[in-house]
């Protein structure tokens, strides 16, 4: 368990280099010059290369990247081209906005989505589990975005019943938290509802059942119970995932989150805003995969144990290939 | 999967060899729900292709009425004006083909590359398997809408851009799925064969991997299509993606967010045409999931 540790606990680094280098190249991509952007109309030479030098932008292209990676280890992330600010004092301060409509979600994805999925697998090819299958069907196919606007047309404009946008209140928060819940909802609902088939198709259910065990006991004492690890991994990377997923619903709301910020800082043209919002979501992706991986190992002995030898074992890359399907 | 090595034994040799296509083709025609979606598919092809014949490209961009923001239902334009006296119907249809365009083309170029990558891990492995696999694990550190619109805002605005930040985006959850099956089938026994028989890599690329490997491939890709257009969809809503004129859902969508208050067509009708067209789609999807692999029907 150690030695897994160690090895998750050093790749979270490498990851982060590789992931702040590809973003580099990526927004690098552009033909339009940020200096010029950044001047006004008329300016001379010298305006332009002491803008040029301010930002660090004469330096070729990998001496930019490791001055970027040597600040940003002291929280420097550097200067916005848009407010000529430092990006750090914009960008921190969102966080915990965009983690609390993530987890705000989430805990009510959770709360919502296993009873239904365990119903629907309890029920299986009734109209119960019907129903929820045509409903997750029509809502995962609604665009996000558009639908936080019809919400906010109908319970807003017309109706008056929530606020259009912003924060504060916890009125403010029913709408987007519902917007974001909706479709993710749906797709947690079948997750949790096939997870617990595979369980109930086990033969210690079978055993369970013949022994004289109520068919609630069964269901959520031995079927729920395993079903729960699948499960468990399944709610995290929804959590990371809605992190990013929730930018055009921030947009949408004007919730001043991270999102709200990617797409000011996209409109902008504003790349080291932009560059830091991104990583501060590859943070979280990668911080959310490493707790559950290292929950994962420490409630499944199965993989605690595949650790204590050298080798990785076979159940453990048919784990990591399946978490990565899902 | 492995319906296509039947083995050449008389007493199978006798019965009618039936193709994987033609199987999964009957076992869709028995689904009402298949054939309706799949109708529903049909016609937004037809409605791409033959868009100029429905209405001329010209309406869609130029102002054809004197009033702007007309209600739907008015003659000659059934959906109403927009806000610069354009049809909304006529940007319907072109933006359409904009969407059926930008969303095969992005799946189809990001299933043939992760194709070809997934192959390439199952074939030959070691460091190569490992280099192409961490270089997903770090794009899918970034969630994907963020990936396209850095791309995009990056690239500037244009359907090839989009395209390339749309497939670039896909990437990792394709190559992740087709892996792990390619993975699987080149562990079976007539690859295996194969191998010790002199096969090259190449050739059992082609004869055996990337026939085993269509069903997955078919209908993830179909699957993708859906997902690209919504997110197509998305970068136009930003602002990102297509230039200006170009008849498209999302762009229609963020046009219509200033004149909401007055006229609320302008938002609901592009956004009720993409949901429908995602519901078809995906609905296929799932029809053809069902139809490859019955075993699997009525799981997630």
């Amino acid at each position: 368990m150690l030695r897994y540790t160690i090895k998750r606990l050093v790749m979270v680094p490498i990851l982060l280099l590789l992931v702040a280098l590809l973003i580099f190249v990526l927004l690098n991509l552009s033909e339009s010059d940020p200096v010029i952007m950044m001047l006004p109309a008329e300016y001379t030479q010298e305006d332009y290369d002491a803008m040029q030098r301010k930002f660090g932008l004469d330096r070729p292209l990998i001496v930019q990247y490791f001055n970027w990676v040597g600040k940003a280890f002291t929280g420097d992330l550097g200067i916005s081209y848009k407010s000529k600010g430092p990006v750090a004092d914009d960008v921190f301060f969102r966080i915990p906005i965009s983690l609390q409509l993530a987890g705000v979600t989430t805990l009510i994805m959770v709360v919502i989505g296993i009873p239904l999925g365990v119903m629907c697998a309890v029920r299986q090819y009734t109209w119960f589990d019907g129903i929820v299958n045509v409903l997750a069907k029509l809502v995962g196919s609604i665009p996000g975005f558009w639908l936080g606007l019809m919400l906010i047309l109908t319970f807003s404009v017309k109706l008056g019943w929530f606020p259009t946008f912003g924060t504060g209140t916890a009125r403010h928060w029913v709408l987007p938290v519902f917007t974001l819940l909706l479709p993710y909802l749906a797709n947690y609902i079948r997750q949790v509802r096939s997870a617990m088939l595979d369980c109930i198709r086990q033969d210690y259910i079978r055993t369970a059942r013949s022994k004289g065990a109520r068919e609630y006991i069964v269901i959520f004492r031995d079927a729920l119970k395993n079903a729960l690890l699948p499960i468990i991994t399944l709610t995290g990377g929804i959590f990371a995932s809605m992190i990013g997923g929730a930018v055009m619903i921030e947009k949408v709301f004007a919730i001043p989150g991270v999102g709200y910020k990617i797409v000011e800082a996209i409109n902008n043209r504003d790349m080291p805003t932009l560059l830091a919002c991104t990583m501060v979501l590859a943070v979280f992706t990668i911080v959310v995969q490493l707790i559950i991986d290292l929950a994962y190992a420490l409630v499944d002995p199965r993989i605690r144990g595949s650790f204590a030898g050298k080798k990785k074992s076979t159940y453990k890359r048919q784990m990591t290939e399946k978490q990565g399907v899902g | 999967m492995a319906k296509t090595t039947t083995a050449k034994s008389p007493l199978i040799s006798k019965t009618k060899r039936r193709s994987q296509g033609r199987e999964v083709w009957e076992r869709l025609r028995s689904r009402p729900l298949a054939m309706v979606s799949l109708a529903g598919v049909i016609l937004l092809v037809l409605v791409a292709v033959f868009a100029d014949l429905i209405v001329p490209y010209d309406e869609a961009i130029k102002q054809v009425a004197k009033s702007k923001l007309l209600e739907p239902g008015t003659s000659g334009h059934i959906l109403g004006t927009d806000n610069f006296g354009r049809d909304i119907f006529a940007r319907i249809i072109h933006g359409t083909r904009t969407a059926l365009l930008i969303g095969v083309t992005s799946a189809a170029s990001a299933a043939v590359v992760s194709t070809i990558l997934a192959c390439v891990c199952a074939m030959v492995g070691g460091w190569v398997e490992n280099i192409i696999m961490r270089i997903i694990d770090v794009i899918s550190c970034i969630p994907g809408l963020v990936v396209a619109l850095a791309i995009c805002a990056a690239l500037g605005n244009g359907v090839p851009q989009l395209i390339f930040a749309l497939t670039f985006s896909a990437l990792p959850m394709l190559t992740k799925m087709i892996r792990s099956q390619a993975l699987s089938v080149s562990k079976m026994d007539y690859v295996e064969s194969s191998i010790a028989l002199g096969g090259r890599p190449a050739y059992i690329m082609v004869r055996h991997l990337i026939p085993n490997l269509a069903s997955i491939i078919i209908i993830n890709g179909t699957a993708q299509v859906s997902m690209s257009i919504m997110m197509g969809a998305t970068l136009g809503f930003i602002g990102l993606g297509i230039k200006a004129p170009t008849p498209e859902w999302g762009t229609m969508l963020s046009d219509g967010l200033s004149y909401m208050m007055r006229n609320q067509y302008m938002v609901l009708v592009p956004g009720i045409v993409l949901a429908l067209a995602a519901l078809f789609i995906n609905t296929f999807g799932d029809c053809l999931r069902d139809a490859f692999d019955p075993q699997l029907k009525g799981k997630a």
